[in-house]
């Protein structure tokens, strides 16, 4: 355990009561549970907005869960719910087992009472107010013992790496220091769930890979809950334990990575998630195991992996991942396969991306980790293995 | 782990009942500091609107019944139709001076390289630094038709050639005199509406009509003008506000010219006649608050319009370069600020210095001893000046303060409560402290308050005149604040009145010491309800400055006038150095906001 960790062992009584609580329930009470929260805005025009739409989440202890989704699909709306900074009109919200808002019941608890913590996009630092000071701030609002603030704030900015910028003022400071400043003041009151919007977006590449990087690994360290929203996949994928796909105020898809980037349940989560060549076909037969042929321009193509609700003579897309996709002059053997033209080949360092087009597709994605360039117009052949292809309805 | 754990232990169980206290009910959220927040609000509304509730109530229902007979008595008032035609006749003839002057001046200070820098900065500031009281005395100075400096000089001047006269030729107490007087002291108003729509517009509209083949002109007529068209209209009617309400410039010459306005009558019917009139003077207010509540609506109305319409906005405004004629523009700049402080200021100083009005030009005899008198002698004047600091200090710290707690409640409460609190603290902002000061007479001065001719009823007046415009500055410095700052606090476990006082208040402070300093200029060199409200056993500077010059002690009135701007002056240098100094500390308020 870090300095800052077992500081809360003997720092304050009223923890006896959470830490109590936390052992009987531990791993049955989610950090929050959101049901069927539902939030709408008023714009000036006088249009009504659904930026939530009867979401339901969980975040159990310690985990990492990210909220994804493109602009505008209520990611921040929704962490501001659960922080208390926007009213919803319908639904509950429970954060260790209490109720903090519930629309019937007409609860809505003050986000001072809460007891969370929160990065905002901005960093939202106190401009007036040294680095120190900032970090000080959440203690003595929440009437902290005076004598260990000081101890306490140095112990924090010296966990996210700056014990020498507390004098400095933010506007003294580099974005990225400022966002350590910002983590620092989020950490220092040891709360157990701490809620981020984007808290990377102002950062440059370089910068913020090391800081998810070292978020990541105080996450783990200190073992807090974190709801954090991102508009980023790669960022998504590396730091959640669970991923929860948000479309226009829905979940479209909750779970965690892996299962997500193989088992999208739509075409739009899979294309958010991720580059997806698609086909079109109509589905032939279901099998038990719950693999599917599909007729498509290709040809039919047997694939391993079904979205629930696909059924024999379903009109459906069956997808693929551009990295498993096989590419070559001669005929490969796996299962699925047809001939196709290369219109282009580019290496990118990492990988060679190539594009193809068949009748049914023009543009066809094939990655591969080879450095073998086709030139344009060159015909060959695509495979693919049947657990490489799902089948999702064609409708979303 | 936490320590925020909430402070019920029973933290499993929701139960709603017992953590009732920090739960947040109905849209917006109500907490202690709202509760406040709202009862001060509340107060001073009430302040403002009561006073004006009392005016029209005694004006309609006299003796607590319907009684339309008290409108016909003022309207049957001898001489009314002279003094409403007087009064129209110089706000329209003042307005159209100061739109003309205001616009020439603001095209210059903007649009072309004639711009003094720092003018264009000073020049909206000066009829809070040089009151306009003060300005029309220093201008009866210069241009009496007898002893006026600059009419002896003229004489002078003419004398070897002939002409000995020992009058004139210029006279002040005149219709000229007096729509001079009207026109430079609204000018400043006029400059900032219509230089604030020249910045707004983007200069490439004019740089096109140039390059289109257009001269200077033509291009003033046919684009510049048309693009401020909603300013100049804002201008007018705020022309209008303003002229309806001037009391201290006709105040002072309609003695000798008999030409009698609007806001001097009521003021006359209150305070010279005996008994007071205090019916025609309610009655006479009622047409001074339509007339001014109507033009000030309409320019608001203008200019919400047009700030939809024009404003491209973008681009930094190139300046048309006048060659020979840059020095025409430098020297009308300039002379409007000699003839609006410098030459009335040197009036006065020369007067003071003197110890008695005289136009022998010696520098014999030259002393500060009216200054001595008036600090330290005369009991009235020095009384007067510690009246109105303390006035000034108070009523402007109060004020400011409760304008910054309004502005922050109004900002934060999403819901429509937020927004009525803000239409009913401004709603008293174009009543005109004469109409004010009656209200303030009648509520006040009477049981159960009594509180007539005392210092406190001057600054419940003052409070009630200035609040609206001090939270106009309040908000400025509240919308400067990003909410994320303040959530950031309520986030870290802080309630409203922390977050109020460690956040939203330094932040906002280098603002609210700038609003607090015009407030203090404001309340301290205030003429209007001092007239009406003060008494002499109470004097404040306002008044006292007037009752010298209706006595005719030069000496000690020009002194005392002095001494008002010298104040005035510290304490808005000191305040704006102040305010800098703050927000050199917090430089990055700029880059995080
Ligand atoms: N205060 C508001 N008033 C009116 N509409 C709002 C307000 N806040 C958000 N919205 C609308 O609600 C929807 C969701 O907004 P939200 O900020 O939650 O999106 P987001 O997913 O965080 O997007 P981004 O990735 O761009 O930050 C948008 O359509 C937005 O226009
Ligand atoms: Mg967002």
């Amino acid at each position: 355990m870090t300095p800052l960790a077992t500081d809360i062992t003997n720092n304050d009584n009223q923890l006896e009561g959470t830490l109590m609580a936390s052992d009987t329930q531990a791993d049955t009470t989610p950090m929050v549970k959101v049901d069927d929260l539902v939030k709408h805005f008023k714009r000036s025009d006088g249009a009504t907005v659904t930026a939530v739409d009867g979401v339901s989440i969980e975040v159990m202890p310690g985990e990492f869960t990210v909220l994804l989704g493109p602009s505008g699909c209520g990611k921040t709306t929704l962490l501001r719910c659960v922080a208390g900074l926007e009213r919803p009109i319908g639904g509950r919200i429970q954060i260790r087992g209490r109720t903090v808002f519930d629309g019937d019941k007409k609860v809505n608890l003050a986000p001072e009472h809460r007891g969370l913590n929160m990065i905002f996009q901005s960093y939202a630092l106190w401009p007036h107010m040294t680095a120190a000071q900032n970090v000080a701030y959440p203690l003595s609002a929440q009437k902290v013992d005076k004598k260990d603030i000081p101890a306490r704030v140095a112990r924090a900015l010296e966990m996210v790496g700056i014990p020498e910028l507390g004098k400095q003022y933010p506007s003294q400071m580099s974005g990225g220091q400022q966002q350590r400043v910002a983590l620092a003041r989020a950490l220092v009151s040891n709360s157990d769930l701490v809620l981020f919007d984007e808290p990377l977006s102002n950062v440059d590449a370089k910068v913020r890979e090391q800081l998810r990087f070292e978020l990541l690994s105080m996450q783990r360290d200190l073992g807090f809950a974190a709801l954090y929203v991102t508009h980023d996949q790669t960022e998504a994928m590396e730091l959640a334990n669970t991923i929860a796909v948000l479309e226009r105020g829905k979940v479209a898809q909750l779970g965690t990575p892996q299962e997500i980037y193989r088992e999208p349940r739509s075409r739009y989560v899979g294309g958010f998630i991720g580059t997806l060549n698609e086909i079109e076909g109509t589905v032939q037969s279901v099998d038990k195991g719950g693999a599917a042929t599909v007729t498509t321009a290709v040809g039919t193509l047997t694939a391993a992996s079904i979205a629930p609700e696909v059924k024999a003579g379903d009109r459906v897309v069956v997808v693929s991942r551009p990295e498993r996709v096989e590419l070559a002059t001669k005929e490969p053997t796996l299962p699925n396969r047809w001939k196709v033209t290369v219109e282009t080949s580019v290496f990118s360092g990492s990988r060679t991306e190539h594009v193809t087009s068949f009748d049914g597709n023009p543009d066809f994605r094939v990655w591969r980790s080879d450095m073998e360039l086709f030139h344009t117009g060159t015909p060959a052949w695509v495979g693919l293995a049947s657990q490489d292809l799902r089948v999702l309805p064609f409708g979303a | 782990m936490t320590v925020l754990a909430p402070k019920t232990p029973g933290q499993l169980d929701p139960a709603v009942a017992n953590q009732k206290k920090n739960f947040r009910s109905g849209d917006s959220r109500f907490t202690a500091f709202s509760g406040v927040s709202l009862g001060l609000a509340i107060l001073f509304v009430l302040i403002t609107l009561y006073p004006i509730g009392i005016t029209l109530s005694r004006l309609f229902f006299p003796d607590g019944s319907f009684d339309p007979g008290v409108l016909g008595n003022v309207l049957s008032q001898p001489g009314l139709l002279q003094i409403l035609g007087n009064t129209v006749i110089l706000v329209l003839a003042g307005g159209a001076l100061a739109v003309v002057g205001g616009s020439v001046l603001a095209w210059l200070s903007v649009r072309t390289d004639a711009k003094i820098k720092w003018i264009g900065g000073v020049l909206p500031l000066l009829p809070f630094l040089l009151p306009a009281l003060v300005g029309t005395i220093g201008w009866t100075m210069l241009l009496s038709p007898q002893s006026g400096f600059i009419n002896v000089f003229i004489r002078a001047l003419f004398a070897p050639l002939g002409l000995v006269a020992t009058q004139g030729p210029i006279d002040i107490y005149s219709w000229g005199g007096a729509i001079f007087i009207y026109g430079i002291y609204m000018v400043p108003f006029t400059f900032l509406l219509v230089a604030a729509g020249l910045q707004n517009t983007d200069s490439q509209l004019e740089e096109q009509s140039r390059v289109s083949g257009a001269g200077i002109f033509r291009t003033i007529v046919r684009v510049t003008l048309p693009a401020v068209r909603p300013s100049l209209g804002a201008a007018m009617l705020l022309t209008v506000w303003f002229g309806f309400a001037f009391f201290s410039g006709p105040a002072i010459l309609a003695g000798r010219s008999g030409i009698d306005v609007l806001s001097v009558r009521i003021v006359e019917l209150l305070t010279f006649s005996y008994p007071a009139d205090v019916g025609s003077a309610v009655g006479l207010s009622f047409f001074m608050l339509v007339a001014v509540a109507i033009a000030w609506w309409l320019q608001t109305r203008v200019l919400r319009k047009s700030t939809h319409s024009t404003i491209t906005g973008r681009g930094k405004a190139t300046e048309i370069e006048l060659g020979k004629l840059r020095w025409v523009g430098r020297a009308i700049i300039i002379g409007y600020i000699v003839i609006s402080s410098v030459l009335p200021v040197l009036a006065l100083l020369w007067v003071a210095l003197r110890g008695y009005w005289s136009s022998d030009f010696t520098l014999e005899g030259l002393s500060f001893q009216q200054f001595y008198i008036v600090l330290f002698q005369d009991a009235l004047t020095r009384q007067a000046i510690i009246n109105s600091l303390q006035i000034a200090v108070i009523g402007a710290t109060i004020g400011m303060l409760v304008a910054a707690v309004i502005a922050r409640f109004v900002q934060s409460s999403t819901g429509r409560l937020g927004r009525v609190v803000d239409v009913l603290i401004k709603i008293g902002a174009p009543i005109p402290a004469v109409v004010l000061a009656v209200g303030v007479l009648l509520t006040f001065a009477g049981p159960p308050f009594s509180l007539g001719g005392s210092v406190v009823s001057l600054l419940v007046a003052d409070l009630a005149h200035f609040l609206p415009q001090a939270t106009v500055n309040a908000d400025a410095a509240a919308a400067q604040v990003g909410p994320q700052l303040l959530e950031a606090s309520h986030i870290s476990g802080a309630g409203d009145a922390r977050t109020f006082g460690r956040i939203s208040l330094p932040l906002m402070l280098p603002d609210l010491i700038a609003g607090w300093a015009l407030l203090f200029l404001w309340m301290f060199g205030e003429v209007n309800a001092s007239i009406i409200l003060a008494s002499t056993r109470n004097p404040v500077v306002g008044m006292q400055v007037y009752n010298l010059y209706e006595q005719g002690f030069f000496g000690k009135l020009a002194a005392l006038a002095i001494l008002v701007l010298l104040i005035g002056g510290i304490v808005v240098t000191a305040a704006t150095l102040l305010a800098r100094w703050i927000r050199g500390g917090q430089t990055k308020v700029a880059k995080l906001r």
